[in-house]
């Protein structure tokens, strides 16, 4: 192998165009490409970012939106709630009210009848006590059926009886 | 070290054209096709070179795309011109000087311009550092430590990439006639391959290294 440090001029000219050539043939041709798809690249990423921070954005304030949405309907759900609540409590008032009355009103009802019931029965007494006084007058006095004057005499007698003769208990 | 006015190398050129288009080929067909949604495999190597280098740049210096890519095809274009000495019967146009020097020498001129633009004179400034009495004994010095940053450059890669070179050349004439002579041919066909690599990274971010000193504020 043949060792040359002699310097020559035109060789070093020689190597300096080849290397200029090079250079001005990869800036031409091989670098612009490899630039322009790492610049793409960039700016694709750039967008994506860019389309990922308003996705965020967007996305805060639907949820700002959506929790506001949700605030509002809780307060209107506790309102509904509370009315609803109300409500039901007038209602069951009311309801106890009514069964109440109906209840007085059953017993009235009931006492009314009591009372009727035993007016009946009395003046069925009544009736029989007067029958029986006349029957016991008509055989005590041998004849076969009272006279209209006795019958009117006893049936005055029964009528007078108070409640204390009926048998009514003092309150 | 002579300096020859006449004699232009022409396996050389061809060395270097080889190289050149072999990394114009390939960054081509790397990235002829590049999609933003599903990148290939070569594409994706790309990338990842231009993200590293991005990186590395945007801590250093201003933000700059053009040398960025500057620095990106530097990067590739030493990454295969080393590696070109690994194909049997051609050689790695890094094995010679002028080529280096020729990069290095660029890198130079890239250190002044990028300096003085933006600091105009005021960029030599750097060669009275630190200031004062210091700086006026320090002015030789300086001057030769910004001239010395081409020539290291330049040397360093020529002597790492012909060390390489002819060692593998070495191992693989003689590997038949010593015993483990192929696996010691393997071992240094990879370590070769490493330093390969790392050369072409040491070159390209020692370029950046010069230029972001030469726009720094303190320099």
């Amino acid at each position: 192998m043949h060792i040359n440090i002699a310097l020559n001029p035109l060789d070093m000219l020689d190597a300096l165009v080849a290397v200029g050539i090079l250079y001005v043939f990869l800036q031409k041709y091989a670098f612009p490409p490899l630039l322009k798809a790492v610049r793409d690249r960039q700016t694709r990423i750039d967008e994506e970012l860019a389309a990922a921070e308003r996705r965020r954005q967007e996305a805060d304030e639907l949820k700002s939106q959506l929790e506001a949405e949700l605030r509002h309907v809780k307060a209107r759900a506790e309102v509904a709630m509370n009315h609803a609540l109300r409500d039901a409590e007038d209602e069951a008032a009311q309801i106890v009210v009514r069964a109440r009355q109906e209840s007085r009103r059953l017993v009235a009802d009931a006492e009314a009848e009591i009372a009727s019931e035993r007016q009946h029965a009395l003046a069925s007494v009544k009736r029989e006590v007067a029958d029986l006084a006349l029957g016991i007058a008509a055989k005590v006095l041998g004849q076969e059926r009272a006279d209209e004057a006795t019958r009117r005499l006893v049936q005055e007698f029964v009528d007078q009886l108070g409640p204390e003769a009926d048998g009514e208990p003092t309150p | 070290m002579t300096f020859n006015l006449s004699g232009f190398d022409p396996t050389l050129a061809l060395y270097v054209w080889i190289s050149v288009t072999l990394t114009g080929l390939v960054a081509w067909i790397m990235t002829r096709s590049a999609r933003a949604d599903k990148p290939g495999v070569g594409q994706s190597l790309m990338e990842m070179v231009f993200e590293f280098i991005n990186g590395l740049a945007r801590g250093a210096m201003d933000d700059n795309p053009a040398f960025l890519s500057f620095l990106v095809m530097l990067f590739l274009f030493l990454l295969v011109a080393n590696f070109q000495g690994m194909i049997p019967a051609l050689h790695s146009p890094t094995t010679n000087l002028n080529v280096t020097a020729a990069l290095a020498i660029l890198t130079f001129a890239m250190m002044w311009v990028f300096g003085f633009k933006k600091k105009g004179l005021g960029y030599f400034r750097h060669w009275l550092h630190p200031g004062g009495a210091i700086g006026a004994a320090m002015l030789p010095i300086n001057i030769i430590e910004d001239f010395s940053k081409p020539l290291t450059l330049a040397f360093r890669l020529f002597g790492n990439i012909l060390v390489g070179e002819i060692f593998m050349g070495i191992i693989a004439s003689g590997a038949a006639y010593f015993q483990g002579g192929f696996a010691l041919g393997f071992v240094w066909w990879g370590f070769t391959a490493f330093v390969n690599v790392v050369q072409a990274f040491i070159f390209m971010i020692l370029t950046l290294s010069y230029v972001g000193q030469a726009q720094a504020s303190g320099h």
